[in-house]
């Protein structure tokens, strides 16, 4: 029984056809180019294109035209989290702005203590002159009094 | 020969912006009370003349009294 199956199989199929070999053909049999002569395209035929021009625009004085100008744009600047170059000039001259800067910050502190101490002066002159504003008016009331009684006794 | 630029990093420029424009608020701060106490100044001044004004008007007052007094009675 499993013989007869195996001898079905042993049958030959038919074999498929050979591949056909494209073989370029000999210059004799190529037909003739010649460059010289004239032939006619035939280009294909464009069908008409619907008219899609924009309509005549009205005519406006240029007094009556409206620029627009163009929002100006915000420039934002990005926080840029790459390291910043300045030149060495430019270095150089904030460091030169900075050196003065701090001496005159400096100079400017002298001169607060030196009003500070003014001011201090000032405060014990007026003490002193308002103690001399009593003394005077005290002596002026004991030559008033005096007088009073002066006029008091004639 | 030319010169090539060259250039110097600053890593904490942002914080370096920050400050400046804390220095300049800091400034225009200082320039007012300057000028607040150069007005206190004048006012000063003007008050101190007033009272020089009248400490002669008194001087004179005192020399009239004075001269009164020692005058001899007739």
């Amino acid at each position: 029984m499993v013989f007869k199956l195996f001898r079905k199989k042993k049958e030959e199929l038919p074999l498929p056809p050979p591949p056909i070999r494209l073989r370029a053909k000999p210059e004799s049999e190529l037909p003739e180019i010649s460059f010289n002569e004239e032939k006619s395209l035939d280009f294909p035929i464009i069908p008409d294109m619907p008219d899609i021009r924009p309509a005549k625009l009205e005519e406006v004085s240029p007094q009556q035209k409206k620029v627009k100008i163009p929002p100006r744009r915000e420039i934002i600047v990005k926080e840029s989290v790459n390291p910043l170059f300045v030149s060495i000039e430019d270095y150089n001259k904030i460091n030169s702005h900075l050196s003065n800067l701090k001496s005159r910050l400096k100079e400017a502190e002298d001169t607060v203590d030196k009003l500070e101490t003014l001011k201090e002066a000032q405060e014990s002159a007026l003490n002193s002159w308002m103690q001399s504003l009593e003394e005077i008016e005290k002596k002026i009331t004991k030559v008033d009094e005096v007088l009073a009684k002066h006029s008091e006794i004639s | 020969m030319e010169k090539m630029p060259v250039f110097v990093k600053l890593d904490e420029y942002k914080e370096l912006v920050k400050v400046l424009e804390e220095t300049k608020e800091k400034l225009v701060n200082a320039k007012e009370l300057l000028s607040k106490i150069e007005e206190l100044k004048r006012q000063e001044d003007a008050e101190l003349e007033s009272w020089n004004t009248e400490i002669s008007e008194a001087e004179e007052r005192i020399e009239d009294v004075d001269k009164i007094l020692l005058k001899p009675e007739q």
